[in-house]
């Protein structure tokens, strides 16, 4: 039994950092105010309007997302005795998408099915692998095909998450579960190279977003978002 | 009179929660391996089987037939409930496949006296021919022979189940779930009934993936039999989802759940994986959970997105192992798509709507139960029955496993391994959860101080 409470108290004592400092908590507000600034302008991050979003946020939806986001395998995190896999990381985010879509707010129904199309991305490339365990080494082109329909399906949905905390997170929560290849390639990456990255993530989207207006968040992403994922599942089958 | 209807449907609930008790009894010794005719006799014996499956599935149903009994109105209707019990305890214990097919017969006969008692004959007759029509592909096939007992014969597996058969079950399974296209049955006859009519049509449909399950207890299926029923349940998952889109209310409090929980077990049983029939089993137990208790007030399929998702993992991570990533793949975005699909529209209002404040709680309860103890269902529910399903998904020993690969384990050393990730995810959503309602309260106190502010 000791071995049993030395187990769950190691996977507590490794999960606390990461819920309350990094990846959650701390480090998930400063780059949720980063997201809002780069997507939506400063004037979104005053206290007030920070706190009008939590007043009317889905608890549900938010919590989920804010779990799935301490779980991620982002390198500079302590270590989980047992990870988390893909399909219980990608399964938390489409729970709080869910929790969103069925009892909070009423969302666009686009935005809701390019939630679905990057679900499928991030799964796609599971089809050509034996666990569900993401792994480290080179990525594949499924793995690429993945990335690229994820950041599409992200600029799409960045422009509405920017106002809508649980989408905020989910979006942050996507990000870091598309790139999980890339965080294997170099596992040794610090916190604050993550950080770099997801400053950049966040720069790109946001010009696409300004330059290309409404190209980037319509039917086209959309469309662009499901084909991407679709030909990364037929190039991790055909692996 | 009033008296004499809550007499009879307290009377059904008695009998119902007895049935289940007298079951129960019979439940560790089955599980402990001790033969079914030593326990019920010889002559008993030859035409029902006793097995880990059979005692889940009929401890379940007379569980949600007390349920959904407390709501059944006049003496007629309450001696047709009292009939179906019977049916689908006969279903659930059958060795021959004559009694299934009878017990499923007499239960679908039951639904449509039940639907005349309450409402006009023209709609009722139309689901029950509907519901009767259904079993004929399968009583052809009885008649012909070509279906085997539903047990294995002494010492082994018995043959293969050949393709055509299997795809038939596959086919009688679905018509009789009301999985659109292959029947409408279902779509028609909830716009056309009340509640406690609805429970029990709920009941009935999500029992049909049973037929699958109890298949794989005498032989396993061949691999064109595998890829017609994931073929089945595929067009059953994306006509679920197409039906919900064009859906407006109502009748989706039934159809949703029968309909997605019998193409996402269809998936599951059909890979021929312990892990994955586990999963097909824990989705249809949560459904029948849902339909005797939660139709009568959640509007959509929210009970079923959150208790169905072990179900889904199970099943993701059997297909995996076989090597059927496809499958994998496309589950969780496709029952995402349901979800997404099934969301009311602005302005139009199920008239269960209250289940918009208990949805979310019924949630909270099943995360702190899973937090608390996640391998309940997997020790008490799906691992007997699965042990059940030798014949058809591998030898009993197969469902031992790391705790890295299922939940499925046999020591309690690696239960409680496999159970920690599990543990940690819902103690992570928890504490999220605590935080966020406090920070929601001081962030709601600053608001309205903030426009008292303005106002002053």
């Amino acid at each position: 039994m000791s071995l049993d409470l030395s187990l769950f108290s190691d996977w507590t004592l490794a999960l606390l950092p990461r819920l309350f400092i990094y990846p959650g908590g701390l480090w998930m507000l400063a780059a949720l105010l980063v997201l809002r600034l780069g997507v939506d302008g400063i004037e979104w991050l005053k206290l007030a309007s920070l706190a009008r979003d939590l007043s009317q946020a889905n608890l549900l939806a938010l919590a989920t997302a804010w779990a799935a986001l301490p779980l991620l395998p982002l390198p500079g995190a302590a270590p989980l005795p047992l990870p988390a896999d893909t399909f219980s990381l990608a399964g938390l985010i489409a729970l709080s998408l869910s929790a969103d879509v069925l009892w909070g707010h009423k969302q666009d129904r686009q935005d809701a099915l390019a939630g679905v199309a990057v679900t499928l991305a991030i799964m796609a490339p599971v089809a050509g692998r034996r666990a569900l365990l993401t792994t480290s080494g080179t990525p594949s082109l499924a793995d690429w095909l993945s990335l690229l329909a994820v950041g599409v399906g992200l600029a799409k949905l960045a422009r509405p998450s920017g106002r809508d905390l649980a989408g905020s997170v989910r979006w942050l929560a996507w990000l870091g579960l598309g790139a999980a290849p890339l965080w294997g390639v170099t596992p040794t990456l610090s916190a604050l190279w993550v950080s770099l990255a997801y400053a950049v993530a966040i720069l790109v989207v946001a010009v696409v977003t300004r330059l290309f207006g409404k190209e980037a968040t319509g039917r086209l992403a959309l469309a662009t978002t499901w084909s991407l994922a679709a030909l990364s599942l037929v190039a991790a089958l055909l692996r | 009179m009033r008296r004499s209807l809550h007499a009879s449907s307290c009377w059904l609930t008695a009998i119902n929660v007895a049935l289940a008790a007298a079951q129960l009894l019979l439940f560790a010794p089955i599980v402990a391996g001790v033969h079914s005719a030593d326990l019920i006799g010889a002559p008993v014996g030859l035409l029902f089987r006793v097995d880990g499956l059979s005692l889940v599935l009929g401890v379940v149903w007379s569980l949600a037939m007390a349920v959904a009994s407390a709501k059944v109105e006049g003496a007629p209707a309450a001696l047709y409930v009292a009939l179906m019990s019977v049916g689908m305890l006969s279903m659930a214990y059958a060795r021959d496949p004559w009694l299934l097919y009878l017990g499923w017969e007499v239960a679908g006969l039951c639904i449509w006296q039940a639907l005349r008692s309450t409402r006009p004959c023209n709609a009722s007759n139309r689901v029950g021919f509907a519901l009767h029509a259904a079993g004929w592909p399968l009583l052809l096939l009885l008649l012909i022979g070509v279906i085997p007992p539903f047990a294995p014969p002494p010492g082994g597996a018995s043959q293969v189940w050949p393709v055509p058969v299997a795809a038939t079950l596959g086919v009688v399974s679905m018509i009789r779930s009301g999985c659109w296209p292959f029947s409408g049955w279902l779509r028609y006859a909830s716009a056309h009934i009340e509640l406690a009519q609805r429970r029990l049509v709920a009941i009935y449909a999500i029992s049909a993936p049973y037929l699958l399950a109890k298949a794989l207890v005498a032989a396993p299926w061949d691999a064109y039999s595998i890829w017609a029923l994931t073929l089945l349940g595929a067009i059953a998952l994306l006509a679920a989802s197409y039906q919900t889109a064009l859906a407006m209310s109502g009748w989706r409090v039934v159809a949703i759940p029968a309909m997605s929980a019998a193409a996402i077990a269809a998936f599951g049983l059909a890979s021929g994986s312990p892990l994955a029939a586990a999963g097909a089993l824990a989705i249809t137990l949560t459904a029948i959970i849902w339909a005797s208790m939660g139709a009568a007030f959640a509007g959509n399929s929210h009970f079923l997105l959150l208790g169905g998702f072990a179900g889904l993992w199970l099943i993701a991570q059997g297909a995996l192992d076989l090597g059927y990533g496809l499958i994998t793949a496309i589950l969780l975005p496709a029952v995402l798509l349901l979800a997404v699909a099934t969301w009311e529209r602005p302005g139009i209002e199920t008239e269960h709507s209250g289940g918009r404040q208990i949805g979310p709680l019924l949630g909270l309860i099943l995360l702190t139960l899973a937090a608390i103890y996640p391998q309940a269902l997997i020790d008490f529910a799906v691992r007997p029955a699965v042990g059940a399903m030798a014949g058809g998904v591998g030898v009993p020993r197969l469902l031992e496993s790391g705790p890295d690969v299922g939940l499925l384990v046999r020591s309690p050393q690696e239960t409680l391994l496999a159970a920690l990730p599990a543990t940690g995810t819902a103690l992570a959503v928890f504490l999220a959860f605590a935080v966020l309602y406090w920070l929601k309260r001081l962030a709601r106190v600053s608001e309205g101080e903030e426009t008292e502010a303005q106002r002053e």
